[in-house]
Formats: C-alpha cells, sequence, structure tokens
C-alpha cells in the first residue's frame, strides 16, 4: 500500500512516507501490550475529580509548566487497563486551559509583596502552580466500547497519531487516495501535514468550503488560493478532472495569480512538507467586460505585458434576456411584465417574427433590433385605438420596454447593443485551469447579472457534463454581500442557495468567504463540509454560531497570526489548528505596483491593440486612417467582431465590417422615415408607474 | 506496610475495603467522615518559661535578611490517624505517618529522594481478641497492639484510653521518620536543610550537620522572666540572645527566638520563632564558654536568622499559621496531604 498522490508532481514528500505506515497501523488493534513510545518523554497525566469528571467526549490533563502545549495542541493518551483485551488509547485536541496556585485569594500576593507590584521583597521560591488543560476527544481506540477517557498517561501527538487522531488514515495511503494538503499542524517541535478528504471537499461526499476572517490580513484570499494550489497538484486523477471559476469583486486580488510572488524560506519548508509546488497558477483565463466607454477592458489587470490571457466579457441580449430577473426588482416584474418578458424570449429573440400590420418581418438578436421590434408593435396599438396587443396591455408593454431598453444602459461595457458576444469558454474548460472573473470594477447591477449568468451556464453544463471537466470550483468573496442572511430574497441568493444544497451531485463547489459568518444565510454555511476560519472579529465571535467553542479557542481565533486557520473538516471531531504557506501568486498590492493599469486610450489606440492580438502586422496608423470617416460605436463594433471571429485577414475583415456597419440598415430607415399616427388620448399612468 | 515512591494508594480506603467485614458497613460510612484524632485531639499541656542557660548577653540582635536564599531544602511530615470501626468495644485506629523533603532548584520546589510513607492499624490486641487480631492479620493489614507494653489491664478497657495510646505511638511513628530522613540528608548532603520543628533528639543533626530546626509553637518559652519579657518585645527581623536548651533524656540545643515578622495587633508571638541549631561537642553547659566559642554561636545564630528572614516570602497564605509557617514547610505539607489525604 503505498500513498500516491496523483498529481503533475512527481516527488513524494518524506511527510507522505511518513504516513504509509498509518493506514496499517489504525487497522490493527492493540491488543494487551501497552506501546510506550520509548523515543518520547509523557507530557502529563489525565486527572479527573468527582466536580471535573472525564467523559466520553472531554478530559482533563496536568503537565509541567514548560510542556509544549496550547490551544489547539494534540495529545494521546494511554490508558492503563485494558477494556476486552485492548489497551484503550484517546486522541485529542486542547481546548481550554487553566493556571493556577496555591494561593486561596489574589490578597495574599498582595501581602506577600507589601502591595507594591515591583516585588517588595527578596522572594525565594516561586509558589507551586499547575497547568491543567481540558482537551475535547478526536477519537477513541478501540471505538468500542465507548468509555470515559480514563486515567492514563498524556504524551505529544507525532505525525502517525495526528493522522490516526483526525482520521485522515481513512483516505490516505493506497491507490485510491483521496487526501489534499491543507496545512500544517506543529506542536512541540513537530510538523504534522493536515489532509483533507477530496470526496468531502469537492464532493460527491460532501462539499463547498467556507472561509470567515477579518478584512485587511489577507488570510480568505491567500488561503482559497493556497487551497486552489493544493488541490489543483494532489486532486487525484480517478476522480476526474477539475477547475475553478473565481469572481473577482474588489480590488486586484486575483489579478496576478499567474505571476510568482515572494515566498519565505518558512513558507517554501511547508510546500515541500505539503508536497505542493511553489509556483504560480500555469493556466489562469482573465475575462472582464469593457469600460463603459468600451475603449478597454474594465480590470485592474490592463497592463499591456498581462494582456495574452485576458479576454473581454460581452453578452448580448439574448444572453442578458434570460437573467432579466437579476436586473429587474419586483415592482418592474409583475405577472403582467413577466408575461410579455417571457412571449417576448421565447417567440421574438432570434426569430423570425412576422405579423399583420407589422412594416417588415422582425429578427430581434439586439437591444436595438428589441427596440425596434416595441415601436413596431405600440405603432399598431395605437394605430387599433386599442389598448392591448395580444392580451399584453399598451401600459405594459411600454413598462417593459423601458426597463428592458434600460439595461444596456445599466450594464454598459458588459451588455452589448449590437448583440456581441464574448463569453467563458462553456463545453472547453480545461483540468487544473482557473477562471478568474473580473467584476471588480463592474456596477452592482452587471455584478449580479454576471454571477447569474455563469453560474447558471456552469450548472447547465454540468448536468449535460458537457462543460469540459468533471468537478467546478467556483470562488465567491463577500457572502455577507451576495448571500446575506437576512434582506431581500434575490436571485443571486437563490442561486448560491441552489450550489450550496445541489451543487456537490453535479461537480459545482461553492468556495465561500465573507468577513461575518454570521450574517451569511444559513444554508449556504451550512452546507459547507468544511469551514475555515482565520483571525475572527471580537462581535462576531460573540453571536450564537460560535457558541460551541470554548472561550480559549475564541480567544485564541481573535489572535490568530497571518497564515493561521482554524479548518472543520466533516472527518475531524473537533476543530484543527493549521498554519498554511503564503500563496506562491503575485499579491493583489503588488501586482498592482508592478504591472501599473494602463490609462483608457483613445479609440485608435484601442483599436490597435486589440488588433494587434490578432495580427502582428496591424500599427496604429493603419487604424487611424480606416476608422477617420467612422462613428465610435461603428468601429467598436467591428472590433468586438474581429475578436470574436477571429478571421484570417484582419485587416480586410475590419475594413469590410466597418463598411458593413456604416450602412443603413432596415432599422435606421425606420427611424426617419415619417409615419401616419392616429389620435388617441393617452393614459393617466401610461408606463405603468 | 511501607510504601516508597511517587504513585502511592489510598491506603486508607483500601484499608476500609478490608475492614468492611469486620466492623460492619455503618462503621465504615463513619469513618470515612470522621475527623482525625489529631484534629479531635486538644493540647493539654499548660502554657510554661522553662529556664535555660544563656550563652549571649541579654539584648534584641538586629539582624539584616540575606540576599540570596541559601537554604536547599525544607523538611516536615505528617500523621493521619482515624478510628475505623470498634470491635468489643475496643477502637481500632488506622494511622499514616509520612515525610518529605522538598529541594529547591532553580526557585521550585522538587522532592529529594523519594517520601517516607507508612500506614498501620493500631488496636489493643487484648480489647479486639485474638481470633479478630488474626483475622486482621490475615488481612495483610500491618497492625500494632496499642498495649503490649506499658497498659494496664484495667486501661485497656477505656476505649479512649487506647486512642489516646494510638495516637503517641503514631507521633512516635512520625518523629522516628523525620529523623530518619533528616539523618539521610546529612549523611549525604552539604546543604543546608530546614527541618520543621525542633532537633533536640535527633543525634544524626549534628554540629557538623547542615541543618537547623525551627519551631514554631510556644507553649514553653525559655529564660529568666525578664529574658522572655525581652523576646516578647522584640521588634521584625530581630534575635534573642542565644541560650543552651536541655531537654530531659536529650542533648542540649543551641537556642534562639526570632521575629519574623510583626503585627498591628501587637500578638507577642505573632511571627515570632525559635530556632534549635546542634552545639559542638565542646559546649556542655554554658557556664563554662570562653569568649569566643559565644561568639561563634552568636555569629552562628545571626547568619542563620539572616536565611530564615529570607524565607518570609511566598506567604503561605491561607494557612492560619502563615506567619511562622515558611512556604517550604507549607509546600512539604501539601505535598504529604496529597500522598496520605487531608
Amino acid at each position: 500500500m503505498a500513498f500516491t498522490p496523483v498529481s503533475r508532481i512527481s516527488k513524494r514528500s518524506l511527510a507522505h512516507e511518513r504516513l504509509l505506515s498509518v493506514h496499517r497501523l489504525s487497522r490493527s488493534p492493540v491488543i494487551l501490550t501497552p506501546t510506550p513510545d520509548v523515543s518520547r518523554d509523557p507530557i502529563g497525566r489525565v486527572v479527573a475529580t468527582e466536580r471535573k469528571p472525564n467523559t466520553p467526549h472531554e478530559f482533563h490533563f496536568w503537565t509541567a509548566l514548560d510542556a509544549p502545549i496550547g490551544i489547539g495542541t494534540i495529545v494521546r493518551v494511554e490508558g492503563t487497563v485494558p477494556v476486552g483485551l485492548v489497551v484503550p488509547r484517546v486522541f485529542g485536541v486542547v481546548m481550554e486551559g487553566f493556571s493556577y496556585s496555591d494561593l486561596q485569594s489574589p490578597l495574599h500576593d498582595v501581602l506577600g509583596h507589601d502591595g507594591r507590584p515591583d516585588g517588595g521583597a527578596f522572594v525565594a521560591t516561586d509558589r507551586t502552580e499547575i497547568r491543567l488543560y481540558t482537551a475535547h476527544v478526536l477519537r477513541h481506540i478501540p471505538e468500542e466500547p465507548l468509555q470515559p477517557v480514563p486515567l492514563g498517561i498524556v504524551f505529544l501527538a507525532d505525525d502517525a497519531d495526528v493522522a490516526v487522531a483526525l482520521r485522515m488514515d481513512g483516505y490516505l495511503g493506497g491507490e485510491k487516495s483521496t487526501g489534499i494538503p491543507i496545512g500544517m499542524y506543529r506542536a512541540g517541535g513537530m510538523r504534522s501535514p493536515i489532509y483533507l478528504d477530496a470526496d468531502f471537499l469537492v464532493g460527491p461526499e460532501a462539499a463547498h468550503l467556507n472561509i470567515s476572517g477579518v478584512s485587511g490580513l489577507a488570510t480568505k484570499t491567500s488561503a482559497i488560493e493556497w487551497v486552489l494550489q493544493s488541490i489543483f497538484a494532489h486532486f487525484p486523477a480517478h476522480r476526474g478532472s477539475v477547475a475553478a471559476v473565481c469572481f473577482n469583486v474588489k480590488g486586484p486580488d486575483l489579478c496576478f495569480l499567474d505571476q510568482p510572488g515572494r515566498i519565505e524560506d518558512a513558507d517554501r519548508e511547508i510546500y515541500e512538507l505539503l508536497d505542493v509546488p511553489a509556483e504560480p497558477f500555469r493556466d489562469v483565463k482573465y475575462y472582464a467586460p469593457y469600460t463603459p466607454r468600451g475603449l478597454a477592458l474594465n480590470t485592474l489587470r490592463s497592463h499591456p505585458d498581462l494582456l495574452g490571457n485576458v479576454e473581454p466579457l460581452t453578452w448580448g441580449l439574448s444572453e442578458v434576456l434570460q437573467f432579466a430577473d437579476v436586473l429587474l426588482n419586483k415592482d418592474d416584474l409583475d405577472a403582467k411584465a413577466d408575461a410579455l418578458i417571457d412571449f417576448i424570449r421565447e417567440r421574438v429573440v432570434a426569430r423570425d417574427f412576422e405579423e399583420a400590420g407589422f412594416s417588415r418581418v422582425h429578427r430581434v438578436l439586439s437591444f436595438a433590433d428589441l427596440d425596434a421590434w416595441f415601436r413596431e408593435v405600440l405603432r399598431k396599438v395605437e394605430d387599433s385605438n386599442g389598448d392591448t396587443w395580444r392580451t399584453h396591455h399598451a401600459a405594459t408593454i411600454r413598462k417593459v420596454r423601458n426597463r428592458l431598453s434600460n439595461l444596456s444602459t445599466r450594464c454598459a461595457g458588459l451588455v452589448t447593443d449590437d448583440g456581441a458576444v464574448s463569453d467563458l469558454p462553456f463545453g472547453s474548460f480545461t483540468d487544473r485551469t482557473v477562471y478568474v472573473v473580473d467584476v471588480a470594477n463592474t456596477e452592482e447591477d452587471a455584478q449580479d447579472l454576471v454571477f447569474a449568468r455563469v453560474v447558471s451556464k456552469l450548472r447547465e453544463h454540468l448536468e449535460r457534463r458537457d462543460l469540459g471537466v468533471d468537478h467546478l470550483i467556483v470562488f465567491v468573496d463577500e457572502l455577507n454581500k451576495y448571500a446575506p442572511g437576512d434582506g431581500p430574497d434575490t436571485y443571486v441568493r437563490k442561486m448560491l442557495l441552489d450550489i450550496s444544497e445541489r451543487g456537490r451531485y453535479l461537480g459545482l463547489v461553492l468556495f465561500g468567504a465573507q468577513q461575518f459568518r454570521s450574517q451569511v444565510h444559513r444554508r449556504v454555511v451550512g452546507n459547507a463540509g468544511t469551514s475555515m476560519f482565520g483571525r475572527m472579529d471580537g462581535d462576531e465571535l460573540a453571536t450564537p454560531g460560535y457558541q460551541v467553542l470554548s472561550p480559549a479557542v475564541k480567544a485564541r481565533l481573535a489572535t490568530l497570526d497571518k497564515g493561521q486557520l482554524m479548518v472543520r473538516h466533516p472527518h475531524f471531531a473537533q476543530p484543527v489548528f493549521v498554519r498554511f504557506p503564503r500563496p506562491a501568486v503575485m499579491s493583489g498590492r503588488e501586482g498592482v505596483e508592478r504591472f501599473p493599469q494602463a490609462p483608457e486610450p483613445s479609440l485608435a489606440n484601442a483599436v490597435t491593440r486589440d488588433l494587434r492580438r490578432l495580427d502582428d502586422g496591424i500599427d496604429l496608423g493603419w487604424v487611424q486612417q480606416t476608422i477617420l470617416l467612422y462613428d465610435e460605436f461603428e468601429v467598436l463594433s467591428a472590433r468586438n467582431a474581429m475578436l470574436r471571429t477571429r478571421p484570417e485577414n484582419v485587416k480586410v475583415a475590419f475594413a469590410r465590417e466597418l463598411r458593413k456597419r456604416a450602412r443603413p440598415g432596415a432599422i435606421d430607415a425606420e427611424a426617419i422615415a415619417p409615419k401616419p399616427r392616429s389620435l388617441r388620448a393617452f393614459a393617466p399612468d401610461e408606463y405603468g408607474g | 506496610m511501607s510504601v516508597e515512591g511517587a504513585a502511592i494508594a489510598p491506603s486508607f480506603r483500601s484499608a476500609l475495603r478490608v475492614l468492611r467485614p469486620i466492623v460492619g458497613d455503618a462503621a465504615i460510612h463513619a469513618a470515612s467522615t470522621a475527623p482525625t484524632l489529631e484534629r479531635a485531639q486538644l493540647r493539654s499541656d499548660p502554657p510554661s518559661v522553662s529556664a535555660c542557660d544563656a550563652v549571649e548577653p541579654p539584648g534584641a540582635r538586629r539582624v539584616a535578611p540575606a540576599s540570596a536564599p541559601t537554604v536547599a531544602a525544607f523538611l516536615d511530615g505528617i500523621q493521619r490517624s482515624r478510628v475505623v470501626g470498634h470491635v468489643r468495644g475496643s477502637p481500632l485506629v488506622f494511622g499514616s505517618v509520612a515525610a518529605v523533603i522538598r529541594q529547591r532548584e532553580q526557585r521550585r520546589l522538587d522532592t529529594w529522594d523519594v517520601p517516607r510513607v507508612q500506614h498501620a492499624l493500631y488496636a489493643s490486641r487484648a480489647g479486639i481478641g485474638d481470633d479478630t487480631w488474626a483475622q486482621l492479620e490475615a488481612s495483610g493489614l500491618p497492625l500494632r497492639d496499642v498495649a503490649e507494653d506499658t497498659l494496664a489491664e484495667a486501661t485497656l478497657t477505656h476505649p479512649m484510653a487506647v486512642r489516646a495510646h494510638a495516637l503517641v505511638q503514631i507521633t512516635n511513628e512520625r518523629d522516628r521518620m523525620e529523623r530518619a530522613l533528616a539523618a539521610d540528608w546529612c549523611r549525604r548532603e552539604q546543604r543546608w536543610l530546614w527541618i520543621d520543628g525542633g532537633i533536640a533528639g535527633n543525634a544524626a543533626v549534628d554540629a557538623h550537620a547542615p541543618a537547623f530546626g525551627v519551631v514554631k509553637s510556644h507553649r514553653t518559652l525559655y529564660g529568666t522572666p525578664a529574658l522572655v519579657r525581652a523576646v516578647l518585645m522584640l521588634r521584625e527581623a530581630e534575635r534573642s540572645p542565644t541560650f543552651l536548651v536541655v531537654h530531659r533524656g536529650r542533648r542540649a540545643v543551641v537556642s534562639w527566638y526570632l521575629r519574623l515578622r510583626e503585627t498591628a495587633s501587637g500578638d507577642p508571638l505573632h511571627g515570632l520563632v525559635r530556632v534549635e541549631v546542634a552545639p559542638s561537642n565542646a559546649v556542655r553547659d554554658a557556664l563554662h564558654l570562653d569568649d569566643h566559642t559565644r561568639d561563634a554561636i552568636g555569629a552562628q545564630a545571626t547568619q542563620l536568622s539572616s536565611w530564615i528572614l529570607a524565607e518570609r516570602r511566598p506567604l503561605s497564605l491561607p494557612d492560619p499559621r502563615w506567619d511562622t509557617l515558611t512556604y517550604g514547610v507549607y509546600a512539604c505539607e501539601s505535598y504529604l496531604k496529597a500522598l496520605v489525604g487531608s
């Protein structure tokens, strides 16, 4: 039996080798012969009193004053009396610590020092002092009968003990190992690797990961980056392929995942111990909408040196209309409006729409086409001196026209009037690739639209098993905002709830992060099989969700340093504190200093830069000459078409596209042609209020 | 039954288990909650003033506390005895005695060698009858016949007399154990040992032994009435002149009083201890000492007093004897209570 991490890494770390024996160890019964670890000394003794008895789940032990024990330390208790021919062995994690002396009252110490804290008098002997710890049981061996923890000797857990205590022996070792290294547990000079079970992190047994922590300590994003690196390095081949879609919702946090970052020697040691390569992500693709003007992508990753893997994210009418619910609030979207939108979606968009009384056959592919169609409908209503068209009231039609036509303005840069689409490569996702959707600088409405559509598309493709990968991790930061516990029931929240509750069956996994876990919807955090906690705010720790933690654990959580996490995982009976390395990618802050954001270019410069990605021979002078007589809208439409179609001969195709877009079309002709209109009194609430 | 080492079973309870079929459940229950004889026993010695031979001229001596601790270890012993039942109206007394030396290393106290612990059942063989005696012997409990030497037949019938005699035997056993432990220290160590109590009865603590005794109780005060008044007037960190105390049947010891701390209430015995140290063989009585020897004794008293004053902190509160009980001895008692119970 050998633990073979299936990854692109060929070498096997010493830590893995040490764990080879763990699998066998935990499965062989300990018969009558206690196996004292002669290589190490005991560090404590279990104690129990009538007032403070031990239970099957909790025990107490004392140690010497200098014992390397602290909150979160894992210990092993060796029993002394065999139960059913087996000497019990219990593993626990320290959750509370007490220290006291033989003083009965602090006043006695005041008296002893004559009331002077600086010592007052010489004290020849230190008072008798105790270190008493309370530990929660991680595992009993044997598991049955489940008895209170015996009055045994306490040892510091070594690598093998840690693996058994956390039940990692169940998924480490063997051909079908599913261990994903998550961090390093450190105690008493020992360093033990901690693994999560891929089946419980990415599915199908359990899934999802939720991380909480205060902002500004680079914990949440760093931890997610590290976990993704580890998953990409260790996700077993027999479980299929995996990729990640990360929504960058603030700043430059995820903008430089493919650039190497600075890591310390201590971090490098952890990388080696956990057998994860200390290098940035190899395959990263960025997607960002345009700025509202459309000359540059709306991302902090706009430096010319980094644009090679940055693609525009633009959608047209049909992509947006499907998610109109996201952008329209309840006042907008009553039953009548909803019916009309459904009609447009089903019967109008991308179809030839022909009706008596219409001036022509409409084929609606863009917002401009849709507006022309609305004009025809309203004209027909007015011509007929009636109030309805196909059972839809004129006021409803005007209201829906108003709201839908507004979408391209509200989501300028993302939604195009001309129907141009540049999207994530749904259907051809590749293994171990990170797809970053940068919506950090996008309006809130547009962010919601991006979430809704991208995740829905991912879900559709995973249901059809044609996404390109078997498992997809979706990272969403600021869950406080997108899946709040209270507030309106938004489309995005419903979608996140859906992933949390049903995503694991599809291979759609949510990695969420937030500052205040208590303010995230309970079903979202509750469905996260694995939870991580960085440094926490005291107010947050005072909320009911943390009542299960001891005061000492809370205090430790409130003071955790960078790179430290408390991890809860279905296999771990109690939370475990681990240390993880700084991700080997460039931090957002460093990235924006090294690759400063390019200023928004002129129209000619923007087109030149974009077309040069398709044809090196294109220069600024040619572009300036070519676009001289065209409007900005026409130029940008032509550019978008080039980026979308990637023609062989860019120069020819671009010029042809410009000419084509400059020709007046049917819509333009309609707009300028005078039409006879019947006189009719307008209703008082023409737009439906 | 002598037990050595740190891991000692709770022998009182094991004794109760053995005695249960003999004395019955009710007696066992009462015994397990009854106070110890030591706690029930009232001191009957009347306060007295006893004459002694002065070594130094009268007058209080001011002593400066030592700047660093010199005492290396502390010795103390405890005893616990309880009536665990009655057979034919005669009490069975279970006694435990223990002694320990706690040495100071790196400012912390640790056990020197191993603690001495002994448990035994004290009874009147004539009182409980031979059959029960044989039954108790068969149980494996160590047995002591309280009447094997002195008690008269008539006295044996009085339960309180049996109890009192058992208590005397247990006390003697503790004294013997403490003396043996002190003798071990003096034979093997050069470092100074603080012994709780007097040293007059311990021949091993001679003039060459690095040990001294500190007496905390003052049922008997030594000196003339004028000298005793001077002792009671000692201020903090003052010692009395040295004097020789000669106990009947024991060798003489050099002794002096030392005021560890004062109290605002004016209690003359508050913080007052009496130190005992073994004189050289040349010192037979105080009348024939030359000035050099007197000076040497005085110098030693001052030096030891300075060491003792250095041990005034930490306080041994909440013990009611905290004014005279040094923390090292308090730690010995705490340790022994953990071994044999309170």
